[in-house]
């Protein structure tokens, strides 16, 4: 009899344990990329602990294994840009939808080509290396398509992005769509090439990297998102008021050192904090300039058929937990 | 007194027949005998049979009256090769043959373990592994593992095939030796005339592939009990010699 | 005697004896002396000097290569550069601890393939109605590439230790499995026969006889599907990752830092020749018998 009631009382104390554990955890998967720093300081610096949320968060580059997991329910959080959040699998049911920002490419992503190509136009039946589902092949289209083309106009090869300044020693190929930091090692270690940088981010809005959070645990805590927004617009806070204490903190998560993580962020990205949030996601009545960029982006996808369904703004950017940070000190 | 009966057996292994001649064979207690046939005749699996390695297709083999089961430690084998156990110490070789024998204690199975090696000479070579010691001391040890076991009779497979003539020899002495002393019943298979002449008390000449007996050499009442190398330099050896070799000539038939 | 196919009776062997008989090699077509001999053995202890100095001589020569400018170091960085990368790892970036991470992991998963492998491998050859049912399955997982499947193992496993280790397991374990099964089919039929005629029954047959003869090369086939098993660690590290030597490699490799991806690499190799250096000599102890005198 007594076992019955110690283990009815193991049971318990276990249900209710795993409860409290789902009330205040989250898991994050992200691709090793410095823009999500943010929720490494925001760990480090005790933020999520003192809101009472615990974050956990790994490195996955693959999109495909983020799915799985999120589908399975191993993760609650994914952050990707949000050209990636559109592709192919995704449709109305699938899980995550964007609850904010964190970061924007400003100059981390592009096309680098040789010295002939002088536009995007130039491009038209030349060979370009670019990974499928990077940031860069997005700014390639939406170039391409102010010119009136398509990639169906260019000879493309695939990559792995980490090869790009190997690849670019290759004379056969006229240009390389990339990301920091091998993109300006191509350009300054292959001089033969006098290759130069053709399209940027830096002049493009689009390469945005968004917080996707599953629904179903939005739903049962909404609150839990809010402190783990809030924690990670503090950080961004932090590296407004005090880069270099940032900068250490983040460096070792990349296995980077200080001065590699500051070279990156001075040149290639921008952290979006609580006003740019704000601004960018707005309300359910007044939605901010995130939708349109979405729009633009989704096209895009669906144009080069990385998407198959074109799925709608409203239905996939969640404004409720922004909105309800905005008012809060 | 007949202590193995082979009682009008055949096999075949699906269309092959090996032995199709119902074979009939009876094998009297301590008796010494040997079957000599060409090549892919079906000897060794007579005698696997006998081993109950295989099952006759038809017929029966007897042991002391009763029908052969499954294999066990009354009917020992020694095999041409693989005939110990590499990982083992020629002493423990020789132990493995009482390993599953609960009839003795432990110290028994070590006395008798020390009697066997003594008596194939190869104590001082107790704690050599089997990869140490020449070929002819291997056979020596599963002789000694298989009395050691306790067979009362020996199931012999070309032992000695491999070895040179001089080892050989003198294993044949020492076995034919052993068998007399212990008065353990033998069925002996080697393709070497002479061989077969001076270990045996008796040889079943066999014809090809069917396996029929062509004839039977009782070579006991030819050269007595005792085997002494000089014999086989002797005139009754070399008359015994020719005739089973024109026998063995017949049996091959045209094909030579 | 061995399952090492030899011949029987007395081959004088070739270990140790440097010193060669004079009158074999006169009549010899070629009576080269030397090492470069056909199949000629080395003088003790030479073979651990030449494997010394060649290796050596291939880093001097690299390090000459990469020096004099000849090849990019942004590809092919000098070994000096790596070493001092990795000794800068170490301190900085705990380096052996992401070591010892993905040894654990390795060998967590090769255990566990290798005790399920055997076995499996050992029934599957032991009885043929376990061999013919798991055969064509075992072949064709065998041949599926790993990466593919990483979406399939985390919808199965999770983003947790559990996928890596699936994914180490599971390049290791259809291998290995095939393997015992072949160890387990050149266990000489005799050595059954000969435990069944002095009593023993199958599972004694199978436990005392056909495992201890098939242990060696079983030994040593683990020995290589431990190889195998680091060879997948990359992709199973770069899963949900945060430790381990795949995971420093690819995030080095995401930021082009070739010194920190080779040094990476090269900490592999070195636990890589370590352990199988380890293993072989292990062997060597256990399995003396083989020699001969
Ligand atoms: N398991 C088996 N399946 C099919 N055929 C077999 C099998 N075992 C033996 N045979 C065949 O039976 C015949 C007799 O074989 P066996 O080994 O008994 O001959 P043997 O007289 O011992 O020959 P040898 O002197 O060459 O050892 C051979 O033709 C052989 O190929
Ligand atoms: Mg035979």
């Amino acid at each position: 009899m007594r076992h019955v009631v110690i283990a009815a009382a193991f049971s318990l104390l276990l249900a209710s344990g795993a409860a409290r554990a789902e009330d205040s955890r989250i898991r994050v998967l992200a691709p090793t990329w410095t823009g999500y720093a943010p929720v490494f300081v925001a760990m480090d610096k005790g933020y999520f602990k003192e809101l009472g949320v615990e974050v956990e968060m790994r490195f996955e580059d693959d999109r495909s294994n983020v799915l799985a997991a999120m589908t399975r329910g191993d993760i609650e959080v994914d952050m990707r840009t949000v050209g990636e959040h559109q592709g192919r699998p995704r449709d109305a049911s699938t899980p995550g939808v964007i609850i904010a920002t964190i970061d924007k490419s400003v100059g981390g992503d592009g096309v680098i080509s040789a010295a002939s190509i002088g536009s995007a136009a130039d491009l038209k039946g030349k060979t370009v290396a670019v990974e499928p589902n990077i940031p860069a092949r997005l700014l390639l289209q939406l170039e391409l398509k102010k010119v009136g083309m398509t990639l169906d106009d260019l000879k493309i090869k695939e990559i792995m992005t980490q090869d790009t300044v190997a690849v670019f020693a290759d004379p056969s190929i006229d240009a390389i769509g990339t990301y920091e930091p091998v993109m300006s090692q191509a350009l300054s270690s292959q001089t033969q090439r006098k290759g130069k940088l053709l399209i940027s981010s830096k002049d493009s809005e689009i390469i945005i990297d968004i917080i996707d959070v599953r629904q179903d645990d939005l739903k049962k805590n909404p609150v839990k998102y809010q402190k783990f927004l809030t924690g990670i617009f503090k950080a961004i806070e932090l590296y407004k008021s005090d880069p270099a204490e940032f900068i250490k903190l983040a460096a070792p998560h990349y296995n980077l050192s200080e001065k590699e993580v500051k070279e990156i962020f001075d040149t290639s990205l921008q952290f979006t904090g609580k006003a740019e949030n704000v601004e960018m996601i707005g309300t359910k009545d007044k939605p901010g300039k995130l939708y349109e960029i979405f729009d633009t982006v989704m096209q895009l996808n669906l144009d080069y058929k990385a998407a198959d369904a074109k799925l709608e703004a409203r239905q996939q950017i969640d404004p409720s937990v922004v909105t309800a940070i905005a008012g809060a000190k | 007194m007949v202590h193995l009966q082979f009682d009008r057996v055949t096999k075949r292994f699906g269309d092959v027949p090996v032995v199709e001649t119902p074979f009939d064979l009876s094998v009297r207690r301590h008796e010494f005998v040997v079957f000599l046939g060409p090549s892919g005749c079906g000897k060794t699996t007579l005698m696997r049979m006998v081993g109950g390695l295989d099952a006759p297709t038809t017929g029966e083999i007897r042991l002391e009256g009763e029908p052969v089961g499954p294999p066990d430690r009354r009917r020992g084998m020694v095999f041409q090769s693989y005939s110990s156990f590499p990982w083992l110490t020629v002493a423990e070789n020789v132990a493995f043959g009482m390993k599953y024998r609960t009839d003795l204690t432990e110290t028994e199975k070590a006395v008798r373990a020390e009697q066997y090696l003594d008596l194939v000479g190869l104590y001082e070579f107790s704690d050599h592994y089997p990869n140490q010691v020449s070929g002819g001391m291997r056979q020596r040890i599963a002789i000694a593992r298989t009395l050691a076991a306790g067979a009362d009779v020996l199931l012999m497979d070309e032992p000695f095939g491999a070895l040179d003539a001089l080892r050989r020899e003198q294993l044949q002495t020492e076995l034919r030796a052993i068998q007399r002393r212990d008065a353990k019943t033998v069925v002996f298979v080697t393709h070497d005339v002479e061989e077969a002449l001076f270990v045996a008390d008796r040889v079943v000449v066999f014809s090809k592939r069917p396996a029929r007996i062509v004839t039977q050499i009782d070579v006991r009442s030819r050269l007595g009990d005792e085997r002494t190398i000089e014999m086989r330099d002797g005139d009754d050896f070399f008359a015994l010699r020719r005739e089973t070799i024109g026998a063995v000539r017949a049996a091959a038939g045209d094909e030579l | 005697m061995s399952l090492v196919a030899e011949a029987e009776g007395g081959t004088s062997d070739v270990a140790g004896s440097s010193v060669q008989t004079t009158a074999p090699s006169a009549r010899r077509p070629t009576a080269r002396r030397g090492p470069f001999r056909l199949r000629a053995p080395l003088p003790r202890g030479w073979d651990a000097a030449v494997a010394v100095g060649a290796s050596l001589a291939i880093l001097a020569v690299w390090e000459i290569v990469a020096r004099l400018g000849l090849t990019t170091p942004l590809f092919f960085p000098a070994p000096s550069t790596i070493l001092s990368t990795m000794a800068r790892m170490i301190s900085d970036q705990n380096l052996l601890w992401h070591a010892w991470v993905s040894t654990l992991r390795v060998w967590g998963a090769f255990l566990l393939a290798a005790v399920m492998a055997i076995p499996i491998g050992v029934a599957m050859s032991g009885y043929r109605v376990v061999g013919a049912a798991l055969e064509p399955a075992v072949d064709f997982i065998r041949y599926l590439p790993v990466p593919a499947l990483v979406p399939l193992a985390i919808i199965w496993f999770g983003v947790g230790e559990e996928t890596k280790i699936f994914l180490l397991w599971l390049g290791t374990f259809f291998q290995l499995v095939l393997l015992v099964a072949d160890d387990m089919r050149r266990v000489p039929n005799e050595y059954f026969e000969i435990a069944y005629t002095v009593g023993a029954n199958e599972r004694q047959a199978l436990k005392d006889v056909a495992f201890r003869a098939m242990l060696p090369s079983l030994v040593d086939n683990l020995r290589i599907s431990l190889g195998w098993c680091w060879t997948y660690l990359i992709i199973a590290e770069i899963v949900a990752a945060d430790s381990g030597l795949g995971f420093v490699i690819w995030a080095a490799r995401r930021y082009m830092k070739t010194p920190e991806v080779m040094a990476g690499v090269v900490l592999i190799g070195v636990i890589g020749l370590a352990t199988d250096q380890l293993l072989r000599l292990l062997h060597r102890r256990a399995f003396r018998y083989l020699r001969g005198a």
